[in-house]
């Protein structure tokens, strides 16, 4: 494997590229963020499963290597906020923004963890770094480097902050992430039955959402069609933001979307978060590095997000939203089990050996925990987080001599900007100054441009000395595969990180030596039907004549690319009784849930109907035609 | 672990009952089982009688009741039920008349089933009285005993002629079931013991690298990670004496949460 490098180790020349960019934005950020609406509220947490997490947050951590061309021109053409011109894509500048975009979602990152994690019960919110990747195949692509996301969660969030690539296209304003000022990205999403109009995706920053949307569509179909198979579920999602910079996905013409907290889970949308350059409180940046009581993110943007996160938590069914997950997570180490979890089968041989898998479920949930309370120590309380606080400090004092700079010379903030980063550029690149704009200015703009490099080359030496830290402090929460090399010892010395693998052989040998025989057995070839599809589905479940018969799931797709899935009751080998159904049309944007009552395969009785971009409604059918309204007392809900 | 269905296979299976029903039934709470007769046992046996006496009769339908009733009767005819202490002091005597043992089981379940909420408080207040003792006590050791007596209760009924088998069929079920269902729950609390110390140790071992390689790059003394270990310490020596409380709390905690699983199982 190559050599992974820390997103740290050049941070002090991005500040360069970094300082030029901020000055875009130099004044411009907005100070109360749309998740601000949220109100303050408990979390109430009714599930059955104690194995669950709630949260699991996922970022860019590390990229290897071999990967770092193609994310820096992946980067460079796939620009939020604007068009970057060829020429100026392979910019070395350009790079390191990139590699700064990496870095400060390393620290970003653990404000909003910490906010989750003081709020929500122990060891249920878990950190997912991700290492950025490349093969010819894939393109740029990246993997947890943890096993975090093997735990079944309510909730994922995808998270990152971001900087325009382009230092030349300063009076625009594009969305910079420098000192006071942060550019968030976000994407929220759970399992497809948790919302399967909008294939579970929850929330998602406008850039994002069609990709977004189409990974979750490819999660819910992957899910799928491995379900169908019989096969282990290989597919693991890349994390939104890379994959968006790997492949700009086109926009759907008409996915259902809608504001942030508006009619959340009442609405079949997407919520639309738009892209924010938060302005935090000058106040708390002054004396950052002494004095980090108080957290500026947190205060601006981060505790409204985690309200808004909990405000879903609340909305959210979650055995629901977990189920699946937990099938998958039961079927790593014991596939007869969730085989029996997902028939939904009673008796107490099932229910005794389920409580000893959750139960290991849950122990490997708190080891995760450990870790992520590791990765938070080195990267927020540790030498890394420290020493990017001076920087961060540091940015923001030369923002605010930039600002006061432009009101003594009167002119706009961003023209005062532009000077300084068309100097800072300039003598950087020839020792001369150049452009028409900059000759009014060239002497008070040279003297800020000398003070910013001597700055730049003093942070430069210090992230040299904070990326080692940060990897000694992050080495230990690794899995044992993946090992560092430490590059300040100048030696070959490569310390494997204890291992979740270590771990999990005890755990799964314990479960082993104590788990009894099921009583009962599931068919592995047994027939779930659809009426008009023409294809036979699989069943799990109980089984008659190799029909589907009784509580159990089922799944077919047949041959025009539209899918079905039904968790219920069945008769001979079709829907009937009470159950939940989705149906996937290759036509159509997200899928239509109905649940209630289901006779011969079709909707009998009252059934709750979800389309995208609609409220759900109850409807009466008979023999699978709509014939009206009903009441929400005749309604028969399907318990998860 | 302890295997109780490995036991009830091998050759020792009606020592071990008899050695039980001797625990149970050796004591004035035996034969005529009342609340005077436990006081007058020290604390730590008074916890022990009642606690096994709920894990051998939780759950148990009082239509089970019924079933024994023709049992009571013949014992009545013959003896009113007011069996002295002696009687059971030979264990053969008790394995031979399982109409005996039948009829002080019944006493047994309906004196559980009559004072349970009483039973529950005064478990409560004994381990709250007596921290060191109760914190002793270990919880699937008695569920251990109380599968093996409940067993043999099971086995008495089905081979005692004067019960109706086709009445006592479904109720013996149900309670053959629970009994299964206790003993899940012991082997439950013993592997989530075991789970728990392996994920305490992987954890540990975890933060100690974690503070060995910070230790490495830090040539100073880390004077908050001191400072974060001389509380911690603090924090340990205070929690010591709370220990003996909190075990004994927690003892009963999960006696008392196996006796309410074992209520909520439907019949």
């Amino acid at each position: 494997m190559a050599p992974k490098r820390s997103v740290v180790l050049p941070i002090g020349l991005a500040l360069v590229a970094l300082l030029i960019t901020a000055c875009a934005g130099t004044a411009r950020g907005t100070r109360s963020s749309v998740f601000e609406t949220a109100q303050t509220v408990d979390m109430t947490d009714y599930s059955l499963s104690r194995a669950d997490a709630l949260v699991v947050i996922r970022y860019p951590a590390i990229i290897q290597a071999d990967a770092e061309l193609s994310y820096f021109h992946a980067f460079s053409i796939n620009a939020i906020g604007g068009e970057v011109p060829p020429a100026n894509r392979t910019k070395k500048v350009t790079t390191r923004i990139a590699q700064s975009v990496l870095a400060k979602s390393n620290y970003y990152v653990m404000s909003l963890y910490r906010e989750l994690q003081r709020t929500l019960p122990e060891h249920t919110v878990l950190l997912s770094p991700h290492v950025v990747l490349w093969d010819a195949e894939r393109g740029v692509y990246s993997r947890p480097i943890l096993a975090t996301e093997q735990i079944p969660s309510v909730l994922t969030i995808d998270f990152n902050v971001y900087s325009y690539p382009d230092p030349t296209e300063l009076m625009d304003s594009p969305p910079v992430t420098f000192g006071d000022l942060v550019t968030p990205l976000f994407t929220v999403h759970g399992n497809h039955w948790m919302q399967p109009a909008t294939h579970g995706l929850v929330l998602s920053s406008d850039p994002l959402l069609p990709t977004a949307w189409s990974l979750s569509r490819e999660q819910a179909l992957r899910g799928l069609e491995s379900r169908l198979d019989f096969t282990p579920q290989p597919w693991q999602r890349p994390l939104d933001f890379i994959a968006y910079l790997n492949r700009r996905t086109a926009e759907s013409p008409r996915l259902p979307v809608k504001g942030v907290g508006d009619a959340r889970l009442e609405l079949m949308a997407v919520e639309q978060y738009p892209v924010e350059k938060i302005r935090m409180d000058g106040a708390l940046l002054a004396n950052l590095a002494d004095d980090f009581d108080r957290d500026p993110f947190a205060e601006s943007l981060v505790r409204g997000a985690a309200a808004n996160i909990l405000e879903m938590l609340n909305a959210i069914d979650h055995d629901r939203a977990t189920f699946f997950a937990r099938h998958a997570a039961l079927a790593r180490f014991d596939p007869e089990l969730a085989t029996a979890f997902l028939a939904r089968a009673g008796g107490e041989s099932v229910r005794a050996r389920l409580q000893l898998a959750e139960a290991l479920i849950e122990a490997e949930r708190r080891f995760v925990s450990a870790q992520s309370a590791g990765l938070y120590e080195g990267a927020y309380l540790g030498d890394f987080g420290f020493q990017m606080r001076e920087m961060i400090e540091g940015e923001y004092r030369l923002l605010e001599d930039r600002r006061e700079f432009a009101r003594k010379q009167n002119v706009t903030t961003a023209f005062a900007a532009l000077a300084l980063a068309g100097s800072l550029y300039a003598a950087s690149a020839s020792g001369a100054v150049s452009g028409v704009a900059m000759q009014g200015f060239a002497g008070v703009s040279m003297l800020g441009s000398l003070w910013a490099m001597s700055k730049t080359l003093e942070t430069r030496a210090e992230s040299a000395q904070m990326s080692e830290n940060f990897l000694a402090l992050i080495a230990p929460a690794l899995e044992r595969q993946i090992s560092v090399q430490m590059e300040w010892l100048e030696s070959q010395e490569r310390i494997s990180a204890i291992g979740f693998a270590e771990f999990r052989n005890k755990t799964l040998t314990l479960y082993q030596a104590r788990i009894r025989s099921l009583q009962g057995r599931f068919e592995e070839n047994c027939r779930f039907e659809q009426p008009g599809s023409g294809v036979a589905g699989r069943w799990y479940g109980g089984c008659r004549d190799g029909l589907a018969q009784g509580r159990g799931y089922g799944v077919l797709r047949d041959a025009a690319g539209g899918s079905v899935e039904y968790l219920g009751e069945a008769a001979a080998g079709l829907a009937d009784g009470i159950g939940g159904m989705i149906v996937y049309r290759p036509d159509t944007a997200g899928g239509v849930y109905l649940e209630g009552g289901f006779a011969a395969g079709r909707p009998h009785g009252v059934l709750r109907v979800d389309e995208p971009g609609a409220r759900p409604q109850l409807r009466e059918f008979r023999a699978g035609r709509e014939v009206g309204g009903a009441s929400p007392r005749e309604w028969r809900r399907l318990e998860f | 672990m302890r295997r109780v269905h490995t036991m009830m296979r091998d050759g020792l299976r009606g020592l071990l009952c008899v050695i039980a029903l001797t625990l149970l039934l050796s004591g004035p709470a035996a034969a005529a089982i009342s609340f005077e007769a436990l006081e007058g046992l020290p604390p730590g046996d008074q916890y022990r009688q009642l606690s096994l006496l709920m894990l051998i009769t939780g759950g148990t339908d009082p239509a089970l009741f019924d079933v024994l009733q023709p049992v009571i009767e013949r014992q009545g005819e013959d003896d009113p039920l007011d069996l002295e202490l002696d009687d059971f002091v030979t264990p053969l005597i008790r394995i031979v008349d399982r109409e005996t043992i039948l009829a002080s089981a019944a006493g047994m379940f309906r004196f559980a089933h009559d004072n349970s909420a009483e039973i529950q408080q005064r478990l409560t207040r004994i381990a709250r009285e007596n921290p060191i003792l109760v914190s002793m006590v270990d919880v699937n050791e008695m569920a251990a005993d109380a599968i093996i007596i409940r067993n043999s209760i099971a086995d008495t009924i089905e081979y005692t002629e004067s019960i109706d088998a086709e009445q006592a069929e479904a109720r013996l079920r149900a309670f053959r079931a629970q009994t299964v269902y206790l003993r899940n729950m012991m082997e439950f609390n013993a592997f989530q013991d075991e789970l728990n110390a392996i994920t305490d140790e992987a954890i540990v071992d975890l933060g100690g690298r974690l503070d060995a390689y910070q230790r490495m790059f830090s040539e100073n003394i880390d004077e908050d990670l001191v400072r974060r270990r001389v509380e911690s310490a603090q924090i340990m020596n205070e929690q010591t004496g709370k220990r003996f409380d909190d075990q004994a709390m927690a003892n009963n905690a999960e006696l008392l949460m196996m006796l309410i699983l074992m209520e909520s199982q439907v019949y």
